[in-house]
């Protein structure tokens, strides 16, 4: 198998289906963005603030244009960034033409695309694919997937879903730690999960200086902003901001099965009235059954949502002042926590490999890629 | 009043689903059987099972005396929300019978449960169904029904969605002004409820009343402002939908001339305003023909389509996000002709209260179970 082969081994085109919708249809090969009547008419017309107007009017009202461009192409330097950060560890030594330059300062959004539109007919001068300019492509293309790029970080950035998660994130944490009350730290001589903790559930927690792992989808360790997840998310499975639930997340590890169950029962009971844990999806048997295709067959652990009531100012006419936000709750046994660390399969770092390897074919269509890889 | 055929469509098998996912209504009374629930009871009144679990769901680090009083005015709420329902949908001496009763402070929740409970044993004495004592399951399922409309109440009331429409409504009344910029405002006359029509920066003029060009509503109050569930309830029971699916909660109606005036606002919109998005759900029902909603009604001539207008909330200006000051708030757009808009306020089977009461007419066995009323309504028949 050659390296081009190897690449586009998980180039699936359902996946491709994706480029159907706007945004997404920025990355398509297939240059939608350049082709559309819109588009076209403006830089002919040399319509120098219609790409602004655009911007503005969906994602940044009340700006000025300088503003506008400056705020966007910051957004697609975010993506870009998130795109490279994803190649670096996916790609080992055949990273070369993957990588993607930011877009500089200052952006004039009108020459950008006009620049891309003229690459893209100047690219395809000779009319049959086999003679069309792969190069001048490259840079067309580099330029209408650096928009949609930013244009879904904003969409990303302006989810009230989003938000949300970086606005109660602390009280979420909160809420987590006043429901379990995590207390008595005892030695356990596991490598990785040197403390287990009591907790008002009647179950000892698996962790460490922290009893439960808890994370915020677009904040990474060091509570930078990250993308990576959520843009293959996106992606693949076609979903916009708002349909996404799990932008906070908290993981439990309990010794067995017993000790899940008594968990599961203390989530049920404490907190559910109706007992039905929303979005439940059950344990797994080891190796037998997998989730979807992203995810590992062998991938054990017990999942669901719940929706922590944080306190708010009330708005009238409402009186409460609590607003429930969504929480994805996930919990492992220790022989899933061995099973995950020990097997290259169910690996966290192996699913992230086998999502890249998915969405590497919609980020850098084959159509586009192939010639400059081959030719290098 | 109404006979039992009138009020049990033949067509059932819909109820199932939706008690599946809103248990407490169901008629077989399950969730007081259950064994935790069953546990709970027999601890007697010393027991906070059921107040912890409200707590911890919906009112956290609150006394048992306040979960109670809240929770007993979320029951309150839906009760009411269901009356109303009632009162609109059916004629006075039907809705009398079914009026449901508020319920009342002080408020036990072990106690109240237990008192369901023991009708529920009560009723069955007799084995059979023949048999039942029909007053007591009812009684049992009041119960049951009252507290699982507290529930949903809660749910509502502190879903993000409903408290976003209810916090930046104005500034997205704002956006479309801002996006239209309605001026020159003629007075207009003969057109049933409208007074006004308005040029637009779309080049579209707009019909509406004089300081309003165009109608806008929030799901959750109705036209006095006030809290009003009726509807999202039947939504959520109808459609499956939980808060968070909803893309209705706030509604923006614009008239406009005729269908070329129509088709060129949706122009409008899909290439100034959403270039470069698609208009998500976007739906044309043409006059006479069915909406792919069942319950919606037949020649409801109207376009709807969900957009998201960049809003300039204050927890997007405190965000963690530099320069970023917007948050994207889903709104649904609806645009009707003059011609539309008269048929929906003089053909009753357009008008929008047909459609409710369409949609109330499958609402209603969910919450007056035919195994439950159907002997009771017949007794009263009689």
């Amino acid at each position: 198998m050659d390296l081009v082969d190897k690449l586009y081994e998980n180039e699936d085109l359902e996946k491709k289906n994706v480029y159907s919708y706007s945004p997404f249809s920025y990355f398509s090969p297939s240059f939608s963005l350049l082709s559309h009547k819109n588009v076209r008419t403006a830089v002919i017309n040399k319509d120098y603030e219609h790409f602004i107007e655009i911007i503005r009017r969906n994602l940044l009202p009340g700006i000025g244009n300088r503003e506008v461009e400056e705020v966007f192409r910051n957004a697609m330097n975010r993506g870009i960034n998130s795109m490279n950060r994803l190649c670096l560890e996916n790609l080992g030594t055949n990273l070369d033409p993957f990588i993607i330059e930011e877009v500089p300062y200052p952006l004039n959004l009108f020459s950008f695309l006009r620049e891309a539109s003229e690459d893209w007919i100047n690219a395809r001068n000779g009319k049959k694919t086999s003679t069309y300019d792969s190069k001048l492509l490259l840079e067309a293309y580099k330029r209408t997937r650096a928009f949609g790029l930013g244009y879904i970080i904003l969409m990303i950035d302006e989810s009230p879903e989003v938000l949300n998660s970086l606005r109660h994130r602390n009280l979420i944490r909160q809420w987590i730690d006043d429901s379990f009350r995590f207390r008595s730290p005892e030695n356990t001589g596991i490598d990785d999960l040197p403390l287990s903790w009591k907790t008002d559930a009647g179950v000892r927690v698996y962790g460490n200086e922290d009893p439960v792992r808890y994370r915020v989808k677009v904040l990474d360790e060091d509570d930078n902003l990250k993308y990576s997840s959520i843009l293959m998310k996106m992606f693949l499975k076609g979903e916009f901001p708002e349909s996404i639930k799990d932008y906070v997340g908290v993981e439990f590890i309990v010794e067995g099965e017993d000790s899940r169950d008594e968990l599961l029962g203390f989530f049920r009971g404490e907190f559910k009235i109706s007992s039905r844990l929303e979005s439940f999806k059950p344990p797994l048997i080891y190796g037998i059954k997998k989730r979807s295709l992203m995810s590992s067959p062998k991938f054990d652990c017990t999942k669901f949502i719940m929706r922590p009531a944080i306190q708010i100012e009330s708005v009238p006419p409402l009186q409460q002042g609590y607003e429930r936000i969504p929480l994805e709750v996930q919990i492992l046994t220790l022989k899933g926590q061995e099973q995950r660390k020990n097997d290259p399969e169910v690996e966290h770092r192996t699913y992230k490999e086998r999502q890249f390897k998915q969405v590497f074919p919609l980020w850098f269509p084959r159509e586009i890629y192939e010639p400059i890889i081959r030719n290098t | 009043m109404l006979n039992v055929k009138e009020l049990y469509p033949e067509d059932n098998e819909y109820l199932k689903d939706i008690w599946d996912k809103h248990p407490f209504f169901d008629p077989s009374l399950f969730h007081i059987r259950r064994k935790d629930v069953v546990k709970a009871i027999e601890e007697g009144q010393a027991s906070y099972y059921f107040i912890n679990q409200v707590r911890n769901s919906f009112i956290p680090e609150k006394d048992n005396a306040t979960v109670q009083i809240i929770f007993v005015d979320s029951m309150n709420k839906g009760i009411k929300a269901v009356n109303e329902l009632l009162s609109i949908n059916f004629d006075k001496e039907t809705s009398a019978f079914l009026k449901l009763e508020e319920i009342k402070l002080p408020f036990n929740f072990s106690k109240f449960m237990r008192e369901a409970r023991d009708d529920f044993i009560k009723s069955r004495s007799g084995k059979r169904p023949s048999n039942l004592n029909y007053e007591k399951l009812l009684k049992a399922y009041e119960k049951m029904r009252a507290f699982g409309l507290g529930y949903r109440i809660l749910l509502i009331d502190e879903s993000p969605e409903v408290l976003s429409c209810l916090s930046h409504h104005h500034l997205i009344l704002k956006w479309f002004n801002d996006q239209f910029k309605f001026s020159n405002s003629k007075k207009i006359e003969n057109i049933e409820d409208l007074t006004h029509v308005f040029e637009t920066k779309a080049g579209v003029n707009i019909y509406g009343k004089e300081k309003n060009p165009i109608s806008s509503r929030l799901k959750i109050l109705d036209e006095n402002g006030s809290l009003s569930y009726g509807s999202i309830l039947m939504k959520m029971f109808l459609k499956g939908q939980f808060p968070d699916d909803i893309n209705d909660h706030v509604r923006i109606e614009f008239i406009v001339k005729n269908e070329k005036e129509r088709e060129n606002l949706v122009r409008y919109f899909r290439k100034e305003i959403r270039a470069m998005e698609r208009l998500e759900n976007f739906e044309e029902i043409k006059e006479g023909k069915k909406s792919d909603n069942e319950q919606s009604a037949v020649g409801f001539d109207s376009v709807k389509f969900t957009i998201r207008p960049p809003i300039p909330t204050q927890r997007a200006k405190d965000s963690i996000f530099e320069n970023l000051k917007f948050e994207r708030i889903p709104v649904e757009v609806q645009i009707l002709t003059l011609k539309a808009h008269e048929q929906r306020i003089k053909n009753p089977e357009i008008e929008h209260k047909a459609y409710k009461e369409r949609q109330f007419r499958r609402f209603f066995p969910a919450l007056f179970p035919k195994e439950i009323y159907e002997k009771l309504i017949e007794a009263n028949s009689l």
